[in-house]
């Protein structure tokens, strides 16, 4: 199965499902390393059914919502209806549907681990922002929980911070800085005999020209 | 949405409207340059290259 099979399977269940795996502090936090100001333009990558857009939309700011499955995102409009402040455009990590610097913001929570190539997908997102426009990442640290890649399609079983520092600088972003979220992610496996706790890092960076 | 980029390679897209509310709810976007047209449904373009839609 792809990821883009998975989570259109799990597309209606997915807001209980996200609220097991990981809390709001997580967001909070990438809000607050953004420090998000009204008016502005956000994408949000691998937008789900809008976890992150969500409390975008509450501080004042548009988002463009971009995501591989149709099923999330006809999920995220049916409930967000009420807003205006929200587009959506199905595209994939490797060319997404945005111009060179559309945006302020760039946010990406839980998406890193389900692509094929990392650096590359940090390098489109940084091709995205405006200059001074900031990218946040949120996702987990190194782990050894198989059954995360088996039964959830996780690509990577997490990410060392020193390589997504790299990855951030050499895409041309300043004041790279990975840092704790100071939650966790918590899973179960299908047979209910393996429990996964998983620490999220947050990562920041601004783009420079 | 006219602001649209064809993702392959970066090219315009025209934009044909089938139906139109106060979004553009159905319709295509199409690049001349690849030849390959991307539907709009329920008001969300589908930029997904062919083979993974």
């Amino acid at each position: 199965m792809s990821s883009k099979e998975y989570f259109g399977n799990v597309a209606r269940e997915w807001d209980q499902m996200r609220q097991g795996f990981f809390s709001e502090e997580v967001r909070e936090r990438a809000y607050e390393i953004a420090q998000v100001e009204r008016g502005r333009l956000a994408a949000d990558i691998g937008a789900g059914t809008g976890f992150i857009t969500d409390g975008l939309v509450d501080r004042g700011v548009r988002v463009i919502a971009v995501d591989q499955s149709e099923e999330m995102l006809t999920e995220m409009k049916r409930k967000f209806s009420e807003s205006h402040d929200i587009e959506y455009r199905l595209g994939d990590a490797e060319s997404l549907p945005l111009l060179d610097g559309e945006v302020d913001y760039v946010f990406a929570n839980m998406f890193l681990h389900h692509v094929e190539e990392p650096h590359d997908a940090i390098k489109e997102m940084v091709r995205i922002l405006k200059p001074g426009g900031i990218l946040v990442i949120t996702d987990l640290d190194e782990h050894e929980h198989e059954f995360l890649r088996t039964e959830q399609n996780d690509r990577w079983m997490g990410f060392d911070r020193n390589d997504v520092k790299k990855w951030f600088v050499s895409a041309g972003l300043k004041n790279v800085l990975v840092d704790c979220v100071g939650t966790d992610c918590c899973s179960r496996s299908s047979c209910g005999c393996q429990n996964a706790k998983v620490s999220i890092f947050a990562a920041v960076g601004e783009r420079v020209v | 949405m006219e602001i649209l980029r064809c993702p392959e390679c970066k090219g315009e897209l025209e934009l044909t409207v089938e139906e139109e509310m106060e979004e553009i709810e159905k319709g295509e976007l199409y690049c001349d340059k690849c030849g390959i047209v991307y539907p709009i449904e329920e008001g969300i373009p589908n930029m997904l290259k062919e083979s993974q839609r």
